[in-house]
């Protein structure tokens, strides 16, 4: 107990002589200096700034002993920024270009697919376009069928060859040419 | 007889012409004289004329004596004022102090004001440059761009045309010439080598006033000579080997990606530097309004008659502040001279990343389309692809430079931005 006692004591009285030398004495000017210096942050540098700029005209302002300081220190955290923040878009955008690539890569797997089973159907003769009635939405085999179709007949008549190398569909809600057409004529201005 | 003689004579007193007469009266003749300068560049030598023909007549209205279109002195902080008074309420009293803040008083403009001092309203209180911008997103395709996101690096290096020139327009002060560049004059004449118009009005408006008239001529007469200045200063850092690279194909951009990509630029150049946020929000604007295929008729209007519109006025204003007193000093050629530097300086660091991307890279990319970053867009793409296909006659560079060339608009706007959160 006592040797327990004795040796907190002497670690109270020890932080006490510490703690009271630092709020008197020399090293109180030190501490406040800290103190008010991280207080006012980064404010120091554009304290300086600031009062460069106050000052009436260029040769006053040349004559401060901070000018050139200022001046490098502006040229250099210019450059930087800029470099720092087209980083970050290059960054972002180079993610962004993987990602897609990825899911690219996916869907176009998926159309080498559907194409081979076109490339199948595609000696069907013409009448092959009057054949589908009931259309389901996701039977895409038979729509590149019936396109390549369509599209040999128009080749025979014109004489040329063409080849499919790709099929998209188009966005479901977008308005087919006919409808949009249709709202252009009634909405056009008179 | 004598009511005859007396209007004559008061006819005569307020006439221009008794305005040559006054003191300092044969400067406006010289502003006239070089008004006429313009248009002979504007008209018979094309010099950007959608612009420079508007600054010249500008200029021209404003060194009119007595036509009042413009009053140099509603637009100086220190002959018009602004008192804002602050409230106290100390016991029974009301305590209105008034604090000369560095501000106009708008109010006095608007009763004063003459034409252009209206429509130069748009001008200082930065509606116009962001407007200019929405319209050149618009029409900007930053596919080949995103397709090779390290043109940003390209179009962040011509950005350093910008601090070299402001070092040098510091470094001038030290010479003695004339009244010397004060900081924030120095950061407006830096931004000349943004090559980008709205920017550098954005910024001078903001910035320097008193500079904007020869500030915009230097500007808009530099980026004209694109094709002249750019050329040699390639030539010189490249060696032929360097020319001759011809640079694979890019990628395809999907829709998404294009849509995603002014978004996402707004949101972090905003962030990081507010000061830029006008600019560039209305660069991406216009962009996000043209890739998302949903707004056609906007995008029509911002790329035509919009964009037309607000360059008539923002020409003909910037015209208008190049009176005689802020104009005929030897600032002024400094400032041409800083300008030209501006531009070389920025090309060269442009070439030189290029140099530097191409040893990196294994020879893969060609470093002329570093010239491209500084940010004159199309013309800059343009002069890459000329001097490319005079070393390789096969090799097709636009595309390519052209990621650099709209790399450039935001390096420009973002480095508008950091001079004045620093400065303004």
């Amino acid at each position: 107990m006592n040797i327990a006692y004795s040796i907190l004591s002497a670690a109270a009285s020890v932080e006490a002589a510490a703690t009271a030398e630092a709020s008197s004495g020399p090293w109180k000017n030190v501490l406040d200096a800290v103190q008010s210096t991280a207080e006012a942050g980064s404010d120091q540098s554009a304290g300086v700034i600031d009062r460069i700029q106050a000052l009436p005209d260029a040769h006053a302002q040349l004559s401060d002993p901070d000018y050139w300081g200022s001046v490098g220190i502006i040229t250099i955290t210019g450059i930087l920024v800029v470099f720092f923040i087209l980083a970050i878009l290059i960054f972002l955008f180079w993610l962004m270009g993987t990602i897609f690539q990825n899911i690219d890569k996916n869907k176009k797997a998926k159309a080498e697919a559907a194409k081979a089973a076109v490339a199948k159907a595609a000696p069907a003769p013409a009448p092959v376009v009057e054949e589908v009635v009931e259309e389901e939405e996701d039977n895409d085999d038979e729509i590149m069928a019936v396109i390549s179709a369509a599209i040999a007949a128009y080749a025979e008549e014109e004489g040329t060859a063409y080849t499919i190398r790709d099929v998209k569909r188009r966005d479901k809600r977008a308005r087919s040419a006919w409808s949009l057409a249709g709202i252009g004529e009634n909405t056009r201005p008179f | 007889m004598e009511i005859f003689v007396d209007t004559i004579k008061s006819l005569a007193t307020t006439s221009g012409f008794a305005g040559f007469g006054a003191e300092n009266g044969w400067q406006s003749i010289i502003m006239i004289l070089l008004s006429f300068v313009l248009f002979y560049l504007a008209i018979k030598k094309q010099y950007e004329p959608l612009l420079m023909l508007p600054i010249a007549f500008g200029m021209l209205l404003t060194n009119l004596p007595g036509s009042g279109l413009y009053h140099a002195e509603l637009w100086n902080p220190s002959t018009n004022p602004y008192f804002a008074p602050e409230y106290v309420q100390e016991g029974a009293n009301l305590l209105i102090t008034y604090t000369k803040e560095v501000s106009l008083d708008y109010g006095r403009v608007l009763h004063e004001g003459g034409l252009l001092d209206m429509l130069y309203l748009g001008v200082k209180l930065g509606i116009y440059p962001p407007i200019i911008f929405l319209g050149i997103g618009a029409m900007t395709d930053f596919g080949p761009l995103i397709a090779n996101p390290k043109s940003f690096l390209l179009g962040a290096a011509a950005q350093g045309g910008i601090f070299f020139t402001f070092l040098g327009a510091c470094a001038i002060n030290a010479l003695g010439l004339g009244d010397g560049f004060s900081l924030k004059q120095a950061a407006s004449i830096a931004i000349i080598g943004g090559a980008d118009g709205p920017t550098a009005i954005f910024l001078t408006s903001r910035l320097a006033p008193e500079l904007l008239g020869s500030i915009a001529v230097a500007a808009y007469s530099y980026m004209a000579l694109v094709p002249v200045i750019q050329p040699p200063i390639m030539k010189l850092l490249t060696t032929k080997k360097e020319r001759e690279v011809k640079m694979g194909q890019l990628r395809q951009v999907s829709k998404l990606e294009k849509v995603v990509f002014p978004i996402a630029v707004t949101v972090i150049v905003s962030l990081i530097v507010p000061d830029a946020a006008s600019l560039v929000g209305m660069l991406m604007l216009g962009n996000l309004m043209k890739e998302s295929g949903v707004c056609e008729r906007l995008v029509k209007t911002a790329t035509n008659e919009l964009m037309n519109i607000i360059t008539i006025f923002l020409g003909v204003t910037v015209g208008a502040t190049a009176v005689a007193q802020n104009f005929l000093k030897v600032e002024t050629l400094l400032i041409i001279a800083l300008g030209l530097i501006a531009f070389c300086v920025g090309t060269a660091c442009g070439v030189l990343l290029g140099k530097l991307m191409y040893l990196l890279s294994g020879g893969k990319i060609n470093p002329l389309i570093g010239s491209a970053g500084v940010s004159a867009v199309p013309m800059a793409a343009r002069v890459s692809q000329k001097v490319g296909q005079e070393t390789n006659p096969s090799n097709f560079l636009l595309m390519h430079a052209m990621g650099p060339n709209v790399a450039g608009v935001i390096g420009s706007a973002v480095a508008a931005g950091v001079l004045l959160s620093v400065l303004g």
